[in-house]
């Protein structure tokens, strides 16, 4: 039953990532010229020159006189059969490499977000339910709100202030200037701990604040169903009860927001790390769309829609399992 | 020789809801008692209490709810002293060894009052193994031979079951097949048969009265359905905003009721033929005031033909025996005994 219907789920990925690559392609050929005009102008500002045979290689590599479809063609195949996403004319290198520098503390960065967000968030949001209107639940909801209407940038800025002046810390980055381009060993591993909390806590801030709610909200449903009451009466210990029956069941609602998690472990970070100048993917993306490098935002966007797709994907498979009436659902 | 002590004792039980636009207090001074191997209906409108009464006894009345005074007298065991089931923690742990263990519950809406999200075996299972010591082999042989009991076609299949893959009454029988499964010596049934078809309710009644007797437990069956009350009950109990308004056993009850208000449930009973002899079905005057409204003295007297002005209104009647099991409460009543 459930291959069945992961397979199932696959196949619909096919039809939607082919429109979203399209879909993307038109956007990057939307400015007016195309990517070697940007270049030549670009070249020529800086008064160096422009050689013909290199600009008609380039052409060539990337068809660039032939038909859109057939442009679309030879994009898409370069990065389905070779991962090859074209070339940054910003930082004049292939996109892929330039994504890949920056994926691997971004990809830490919003894991340990997450991590934070969740290990915080529902813990407090149950209590909140369960201890519905007490000072507690007040508490936190004044935390919580506080946390909401905070912008984040104001956040990193009061944080690094607090950083420096009582830890002594460097200011922003990762790393301290005497590790950043040291090699992995125990003091690299300490400094970046010690640096990594700040933007985790900037981030996850809002987050937290959000998913506090949400937990709350969706548990309290659940908490007066009938069935509780039913598992009540069985003689299930109360601790025992909420984290099997309603939780299980309130679960569903968040388990279905990891879909937009995928890409926000991309893009969601931009403003804090431009402020706190984190090397993760944000600000990359930021100055791909400003300066109008149309490849490597073609590549960012397209990526970020692959992992919605993928997401998606997950928190279905996920929903399913925690859900049988998702999986012997009709069709 | 004494007659035996019987197996729940309920006294002058009050659970009170505070709320924000006041105390709703839901039972207030209910007195029943249930025996040992009988079957109790608590009768009355929506709203009377007697779903609350029935949670009380196990201390799961929803929140804000409270059990706030009175005693729950269990003596599961003629031997031992009888637990007072009012006085316990709601949370702690001898209410709950005796939750699902020797009183179990049956609920109204088996869809809803079973998790959609676990298998009904698994529901079952985990009764089994809170309160025995048998592994998982054991409780899953176990669960399947209860579902055998009462009357699932093919259990063992059905033991992977969800609530949404089975039909109402089969949904049912996993429910009493779940509050069966450690022996109970009462099962508290909350209108189990109200969500059903009129079929399924005649199979699931008869299942009731048969596991009873096979299981010697003793039932408190909560409904509205007099018809229901008629074919199962040993003994009656009618509720009224809270309070019991008459007791005594179901033949007495439906030949000679002594309140006004049983008078009238009695008379509200559709009956075939009833319109080729002309008469219309007769309806309780007005409807059970709000719980923030409740009248003043006797709690019926605002829809009592029989009220009377300057003594209904002001005093509360007191509960007059009328037998040895045979309760009113009622001022007519108490007028009775005192002549004669």
């Amino acid at each position: 039953m459930m291959t069945q219907f992961i397979v199932r789920r696959v196949l619909y990925m096919i039809p939607t990532l082919i429109a979203i690559s399209i879909v993307t392609f038109l956007i990057i050929q939307a400015p007016p010229g195309d990517y070697l005009t940007t270049v030549v102008a670009k070249l020529e500002a800086e008064g160096a020159y422009v050689d013909r045979s290199q600009l008609d290689a380039l052409r060539e590599r990337y068809g660039l006189d032939d038909p859109l479809w057939s442009q679309y063609w030879t994009w898409i195949s370069g990065i389905v059969t070779e991962g090859d996403f074209g070339r940054s004319l910003v930082y004049d290198a292939p996109v892929a490499d330039v994504i890949q520098d920056r994926m691997g503390f971004t990809i830490l960065l919003s894991l340990s977000t997450l991590a934070f967000v969740w290990a915080v968030a529902i813990p407090i949001g149950m209590y909140s339910a369960v201890k519905r209107y007490s000072i507690g639940d007040y508490a936190a909801t004044f935390v919580g709100f506080l946390g909401l209407a905070i912008p984040n940038f104001l956040f990193a800025l009061v944080l690094l202030y607090v950083s420096h002046r009582y830890f002594g810390q460097s200011v922003g980055g990762l790393f301290s200037p005497e590790y950043e381009d040291a090699r992995w060993n125990l003091g690299k591993l300490l400094d970046l701990l010690a640096h990594v909390w700040i933007p985790v806590i900037i981030i996850g801030t809002a987050g937290t604040a959000g998913m506090i709610r949400i937990v709350r909200a969706n548990l309290l449903d659940e908490l007066n169903r009938p069935y509780v009451t039913t598992a009540r009466a069985k003689g299930l210990p109360e601790r025992r009860l909420l984290v099997r029956y309603p939780s299980r069941i309130a679960a569903s609602p968040i388990v279905s927001t990891i879909g937009w998690l995928l890409p926000s472990l991309i893009s969601a970070e931009i403003i804090v790390s431009v402020v706190l100048s984190l090397p993760t993917t944000g600000p990359v993306m930021l100055k791909a769309l400003e300066s109008q490098d149309m490849y490597l935002a073609g590549g960012f966007l397209l990526i970020l829609s692959v992992l919605t797709v993928i997401g998606t994907l997950i928190s279905d498979i996920l929903l399913a399992r925690l859900d049988p009436r998702i999986r012997y659902g009709k069709r | 020789m004494e007659p035996a002590p019987p197996i729940l004792h309920v006294e002058n039980l009050r659970t009170q809801f505070p709320t924000e636009t006041g105390l709703v207090k839901a039972v207030d001074g209910a007195s029943f008692s249930v025996s040992r191997g009988k079957t109790v209906c608590v009768v009355g409108e929506s709203g009377c209490g007697k779903s609350v009464t029935g949670r009380s006894i196990l201390q799961i009345v929803d929140r804000p709810g409270q059990v706030v005074g009175g005693r729950i007298l269990w003596r599961p065991n003629d031997a031992h002293e009888p637990t007072d089931l009012a006085a316990l923690d709601p949370r702690g742990d001898e209410i709950r060894r005796i939750r699902g263990n020797e009183i179990a519950m049956v609920f109204q809406e088996p869809m809803t009052s079973l998790s959609p999200v676990h298998t009904i075996g698994s529901q079952i299972v985990e009764a089994i193994r809170l309160h025995t010591d048998l592994d998982a082999d054991a409780a899953r042989a176990r669960t399947i031979e209860v579902l055998e009991h009462v009357g699932l076609p093919r259990p063992a299949d059905r033991f992977g079951a969800y609530t949404f893959q089975l039909s109402g009454g089969m949904r049912q029988r996993a429910m009493i097949a779940m509050a069966l499964a450690c022996d109970p010596r009462l099962l508290i049934a909350d209108e189990p048969t109200t969500a059903l078809d009129v079929t399924t309710q005649a199979q699931i009644l008869r299942l009731l009265a048969r596991l009873q007797a096979e299981m010697e437990m003793s039932v408190l069956f909560v409904t509205h359905d007099m018809g229901v009350v008629a074919q199962i009950a040993d003994e009656v109990v009618v509720m009224y905003l809270g309070t019991v308004v008459e007791t005594g056993p179901t033949e007495q009850i439906f030949a000679e009721p002594r309140h006004p208000y049983t008078r009238a449930l009695l008379d509200a009973i559709p009956r075939v033929g009833q319109r080729r002899r002309g008469r219309r079905l007769a309806t309780i005057r007005g409807s059970v005031p709000g719980p923030h409204s409740r009248p003043t003295g006797c709690p019926f007297h605002p829809r009592c033909d029989y009220a009377r002005p300057g003594t209904c209104d002001t005093r509360e009647p007191a509960t007059v025996a009328l037998g040895a099991r045979r309760h009113v409460r009622c001022v007519l009543a108490e007028e009775e005994v005192a002549v004669g």
